[in-house]
Order: structure tokens, then sequence, then C-alpha cells
């Protein structure tokens, strides 16, 4: 019983640090600099700060590869008008 | 009385899989991580204490309930948080907030918010069954253990 015990325990704490490494992203594209589009692509600031992603099937923000705007982070891009404490 | 014991075991692996997971990832992601509990509409005083917070107060549960003497509490504190998470999650879906924010922690943010809420309500009841299951477990192993003494 012991030792199904910690078979069990050792299989849930395996699984749970491997699922994590496997989850994590190689490359973070939120750690270049991001952009929005608003008819042209400005500089979007720091998320949490300047602005932030709201849920939605549109792109939020893109980032530079190779001197093309790529897609980044899903949602709406809301600069604060709803509720960021910087622009209170 | 053993089958009991095994369904525990699972409840808490399965238990202790989620928190450990959760928590890891968002260390792992830790910038992101950041942006994610920014995003809530919560006031921005209380992102510091968040982001450190609920992964270490994951990880000590996680350790509660690996070891059996701290395993109830350790239940009842996975209760206490999925409940919390469960509440926060209807509040959103319920529109009580402004706006709605995107959901987080590795591989769950992929989950929409009401796939979430079943998802912690899956887990609430996980923990419910666990605590049910541990009390019932600790009163008969204490009839046993007074009845091989008298």
């Amino acid at each position: 019983m012991n030792k199904m015990k910690v078979a069990i325990m050792t299989l849930a704490i395996v699984l749970s640090i491997g699922a994590a490494f496997a989850s994590r992203r190689s490359v973070d594209c939120r750690s270049a600099t991001q952009y929005y589009y608003n008819g042209g692509y400005e500089l979007a600031g720091i998320e949490g700060t300047n602005y932030i992603c709201l849920t939605g099937s549109t792109t939020c923000t893109y980032y530079l590869v190779s001197g093309v705007y790529t897609p980044c982070q899903p949602g709406i891009y809301d600069n604060g008008n709803l509720h960021l404490d910087s622009k209170k | 009385m053993r089958r009991t014991q095994v369904v525990l075991e699972l409840i808490s692996a399965l238990i202790v899989l989620l928190f450990l997971y959760a928590s890891l990832s968002k260390f792992m992601d830790f910038q992101r991580f950041t942006g994610d509990m920014n995003n809530q509409p919560l006031p921005k005083v209380m992102t510091p204490f968040l982001i450190w917070g609920i992964p270490s107060l994951e990880i000590i549960i996680a350790l509660a309930l690996i070891i059996e003497r701290t395993r109830l509490a350790g239940l009842y504190a996975s209760l206490a948080l999925m409940g919390l998470f469960t509440i926060y999650t209807s509040a959103i879906l319920l529109h009580f907030f402004r706006y709605i924010p995107c959901s987080c922690g590795g591989v769950i943010r992929k989950l929409t918010w009401p796939q979430h809420l079943i998802f912690n309500l899956f887990f609430v009841g996980l923990s419910i069954t666990g605590i049910v299951l541990q009390r019932t477990a600790k009163t008969i192993s204490y009839f046993i253990t007074k009845n091989n003494f008298v």
C-alpha cells in the first residue's frame, strides 16, 4: 500500500514538472517590443501600465520579425480608458 | 478501506498535479504571469502580493497534500483556493467586472471562461470528496486503534 502511495505521488510530481517544462514557450514574443494596429502600427507600451488585452478574436499586439509585424497577443487592444490606474 | 485510501491518494495526486503544474508554469514564465495579473480587473496595488502569493500558496498546498499528516489541512486549503477561483470566474462570467480579462496559467490559459468554471468546479468537487474520505479514513483508523488497545 505504501509503495503504491509513493508511486502515485511520484508520478503526479514528475508529471507536473514535466508538463510545466513542456508547456513553457521557447521564445516569448511578449519580451519583444509590442505594437498595436490603428490604421498603422504604433508602439503599444508596457502591458498592464499603458495597455491591456481584452478577450476577443482579433490581434491585440504585434511584434517585429525580420521587419514583418507578426501577431503576438490575441484579444482587443485597450489603452486604458476602461480601468488603468495610470490614466485616472 | 483499501479502496478508499486508493481513491484518496488519487484525488490528492490530481490536486498536487494541478497546483504544482500551475505554480511552476507561473514561476517559469514570470514576466507573462505578471502581465496577466496586471490584466485582471483587480486593483493594481494587489499585483505584487498576488504574483508572489498565488504560486507560493499553490506550492504550499501541494506539499501539504503530499505529506500525509497535513493532508486534511491541504484539502481544506485546496477547497478554499479553488472556491475563490470559482467565485472569481463566476463574477467574470456574470459581467461583474467592467471587462473580461485573459485567463492565465500554462495550458490552462487556453480554456475559455465557461470551460474554466467547469474545470474549477471539478476540482472543488474533488477537494470536497477528498475531505469527506480523509475524515472517514481518520475516524475508521481511530476506532481500529482504540479497539486494539482496549
